[in-house]
C-alpha cells in the first residue's frame, strides 16, 4: 500500500520515549504513525493534516487528553480516539468514554492490545 | 374547677370552725381549772375573814381597823349601814347574837391570784352569795346575765359571745367562762368566775406556729444554702467531667482527622507515584517487546525479554496493590508461609546482592506459624529491606534475613553487618522519600511502603541498631488464626 493510503496514526504523549516507542510499534504494523510529545503541536496536526486515529495520553500539562479529545471530535466527530491512562486515573479515562473516546488503556498495557483497539476503530464505518 | 375550690374551702372552714369549738372547750377547761384554783385562795381569806369576825366580836370593832377597809358591829335584823363605795363587799357574820360586818373589796378576796389576771384577756371576778353583780379585782362590778344564770345553776363553764365578752372588759371575742363555788356555812355560797377568749390560746397558736415556721425557714435555708453548694459543686464537677469529654472527642476527632490526613496523604501520593511510574513502565514493556520480536531465535535473548516482560507485570500488579492499600482498602489476605515469602524475596534480589558483593542468608526455622498476609504486598516490603540492607553493607558485608514466632506474632527480621543508622535518622528513615543515599540513587520510599504495607497488616515495623555495627529492621505481623483461610476484602 503505498504510504499516503496507510492509516495515520497521531500519538500524543508528553513523554517522548513512550510516543516514540509506540510510534515505531505502529509503522513496524503497517500504519503511519507519527509521535508528539507537544499537545499544543499536536493540535496544530489534528487541524492542518488528516489523521485516521488519535492515540494521546490523559494527564499531560499544558493541554490535556480530555480536551484534546473534545478537540479532534470538533475537527472530525468520526476519528476515534484512544486514551492512555495511569491506573490512578481510570476514571477520568472513563469519563473521556462517556464523553466520546473510543477506547481506554491502562499503562503498562500490552501493545497488541492497543493494536487491536486500533484495527477494530478503524473497521466502524466513517 | 369552681366546684373543686368551692369543696376545699368549704372543707377549710369546716374544719377550722371545728378547731376553734376545740380550742373554746380547751379555753373553758383552763378557766375552770383557774376558778377553781382562785376558789381555793377565796375560800382561805373567808375563813380568816370567819376567825377575825369572833375576834372582833371579843375585843372590839378597833381591832380589825387596818385589816378591813371599814368593820361594824350591829344587832341582828338591824339594817346595815349604807355602803358608799360600790366595789365593797361586805361580810356580815354573826357572833354571839351580834352580827360584825366586814368591808373589803375584791381585791383583797382575789389578791394572790391577781397576777393571773390579764386585761381584755383573762379576767377574774367574785360572786358574793345574794349579790346579782360580779365583783372585778380592779373593784368594777360588772352584770353579765349568762354568767349570772351559770353561777345559779352552779355550771362549771359557760360560753360568752363576743358581744358579752365585750361587756364585761374582754376583746370582742368569743369567751369561755370557768366557774367554782366556795361554800361557808357563815357566809353561804361564793363565786368565782375566770373568763378568758380564745385569743390568748390563738396568740400562743400563732407564736408556735411562727416560731415552727421560723424555724421550718432556717432550716429549709440551711438545706437550700447547702444544697445550693452541693449542687454548684456538683455542676462544676459535671461542667469539668463535660469539657473533659469533649476534649477527648476532640482528641480522638483530631486523631481520626489527622488519621484521614495522612491515609489521604498516602493516597495521594501513591496516586502521583503510580501515574509517574506508569509511563516508564509502558517504555520498558513496549521496548521489551520490541526486543522479544528481534530475538528472532536467539533463545537468550528471547527470554531476557519475556524476564523483563514478566517483572513489570510483577511491579504493576504491586503498584495496584499498593494504591488500593493506600486508598484505604484492606488488603487482599490469603495464608502463607514465612519461609516462602522469605524465598521469593530472597530470589528477587539476588542478583542485586551478586553485583554488590555482599552476601545473603536465611534462617527459617520449621516450628514458624502461617500468617495471614497478601503474599505480593509482603514480599515487595521484605525486598525494600533486603535492598536497603544490600545498599548498607560494603563488598564483602552480610545480610541476614531471618523469622522467628511466638503464640501471637510472626517477626521476620532483616539484619545487615552495614554502616549502621544513627538514632535520630531511625526515627526519620521510615518517613516518605527521606533518604541518607546519595542524591539519584534512592527514592526515600522503600522504609515507608515497607511500614504501610507492615501496617496494613495489623503489625508494624521497628528499626534498630544490630550490635556494634548494622542495622536490624523487624517486621511483625499477627499469626494467622486456625481456620482462616481468606480475609475477603
Amino acid at each position: 500500500m503505498p504510504p499516503s493510503e496507510l492509516p495515520r496514526v497521531l500519538v500524543v504523549d508528553d513523554q517522548c520515549d513512550m510516543a516514540q516507542m509506540i510510534a515505531e510499534h505502529l509503522s513496524d504494523r503497517g500504519y503511519a504513525a507519527v509521535a508528539e510529545s507537544s499537545p499544543r503541536k499536536a493540535v496544530e496536526m489534528l487541524s492542518t493534516q488528516r489523521f485516521d486515529v488519535l492515540v494521546t495520553d490523559l494527564r499531560m500539562p499544558d493541554i490535556d487528553g480530555i480536551t484534546l479529545l473534545r478537540i479532534s471530535r470538533e475537527l472530525d466527530p468520526k476519528r476515534p480516539v484512544i486514551m492512555l491512562t495511569a491506573h490512578s486515573t481510570v476514571e477520568t479515562a472513563v469519563e473521556a468514554t462517556g464523553r466520546g473516546a473510543y477506547h481506554y488503556l491502562i499503562k503498562p498495557f500490552r501493545l497488541d492490545l492497543l493494536f487491536r483497539l486500533i484495527e477494530q476503530s478503524l473497521a466502524v464505518p466513517r | 374547677m369552681l366546684l373543686a375550690i368551692g369543696a376545699v374551702t368549704g372543707l377549710a372552714w369546716w374544719d377550722s370552725r371545728r378547731e376553734s369549738e376545740a380550742i373554746l372547750r380547751d379555753v373553758g377547761r383552763e378557766e375552770s381549772v383557774v376558778a377553781s384554783i382562785v376558789a381555793l385562795d377565796l375560800r382561805t381569806h373567808i375563813e380568816a375573814a370567819e376567825r377575825d369576825a369572833v375576834l372582833l366580836a371579843e375585843r372590839g370593832p378597833s381591832w380589825g381597823e387596818g385589816r378591813y377597809r371599814k368593820t361594824a358591829v350591829r344587832a341582828p335584823g338591824s339594817p346595815r349601814p349604807p355602803e358608799g363605795d360600790p366595789a365593797a363587799i361586805v361580810l356580815s357574820i354573826l357572833v354571839d347574837g351580834r352580827v360584825i360586818d366586814l368591808t373589803l373589796r375584791a381585791a383583797d378576796l382575789l389578791g394572790s391570784a391577781q397576777p393571773i389576771a390579764q386585761p381584755t384577756e383573762l379576767r377574774l371576778f367574785v360572786a358574793p352569795p345574794n349579790e346579782t353583780g360580779l365583783y372585778s379585782a380592779d373593784s368594777w362590778v360588772l352584770s353579765s346575765p349568762p354568767i349570772r344564770d351559770a353561777l345559779d345553776r352552779n355550771l362549771t363553764t359557760t360560753r360568752l359571745s363576743r358581744e358579752q365578752a365585750a361587756e364585761i372588759g374582754l376583746v370582742a371575742r368569743t369567751a369561755m367562762a370557768g366557774l367554782a363555788y366556795v361554800d361557808t356555812a357563815v357566809v353561804g355560797r361564793w363565786g368565782v368566775v375566770a373568763v378568758g377568749t380564745a385569743a390568748r390560746q390563738r396568740d400562743r397558736e400563732a407564736r408556735a406556729f411562727w416560731r415552727f415556721a421560723l424555724g421550718v425557714a432556717v432550716a429549709t435555708g440551711l438545706v437550700l444554702l447547702f444544697g445550693g453548694i452541693a449542687l454548684r459543686n456538683q455542676r462544676k464537677e459535671l461542667v469539668a467531667q463535660r469539657e473533659l469529654a469533649i476534649s477527648e472527642v476532640q482528641r480522638e476527632r483530631d486523631e481520626r482527622l489527622a488519621q484521614a490526613a495522612h491515609i489521604a496523604t498516602m493516597g495521594t501520593f501513591a496516586m502521583g507515584v503510580v501515574h509517574e511510574v506508569s509511563t516508564p513502565l509502558g517504555v520498558i514493556v513496549g521496548r521489551a517487546e520490541q526486543l522479544r520480536a528481534r530475538a528472532g531465535q536467539d533463545d537468550r535473548s528471547v527470554h531476557a525479554a519475556q524476564s523483563i516482560l514478566t517483572q513489570v507485570d510483577r511491579i504493576h500488579d504491586v503498584i495496584r496493590r499498593f494504591l488500593d492499600m493506600a486508598r484505604g482498602g484492606a488488603p487482599s489476605l490469603a495464608r502463607a508461609k514465612p519461609g516462602d515469602l522469605i524465598r521469593s524475596a530472597a530470589n528477587a534480589v539476588e542478583h542485586r546482592f551478586a553485583k554488590a558483593h555482599v552476601s545473603l542468608s536465611t534462617d527459617v526455622p520449621d516450628e514458624t506459624r502461617e500468617v495471614l498476609c497478601d503474599r505480593a504486598l509482603l514480599e515487595q516490603a521484605l525486598v525494600n529491606l533486603l535492598l536497603n540492607a544490600c545498599d548498607a553493607c560494603l563488598s564483602g558485608g552480610h545480610v541476614e534475613i531471618s523469622t522467628r514466632s511466638d503464640a501471637e506474632q510472626v517477626a521476620f527480621v532483616v539484619a545487615d553487618d552495614g554502616v549502621g543508622i544513627e538514632p535520630d535518622v531511625a526515627t526519620r528513615a521510615q518517613d516518605p522519600f527521606f533518604t541518607t543515599k546519595p542524591a539519584g540513587t534512592g527514592t526515600g520510599l522503600g522504609l515507608a511502603i515497607a511500614t504501610e504495607i507492615a501496617k496494613s497488616h495489623r503489625g508494624d515495623l521497628t528499626i534498630t541498631p544490630n550490635g556494634p555495627r548494622g542495622t536490624r529492621v523487624l517486621i511483625e505481623i499477627p499469626v494467622a488464626a486456625r481456620g482462616a483461610v481468606h480475609a475477603a476484602q
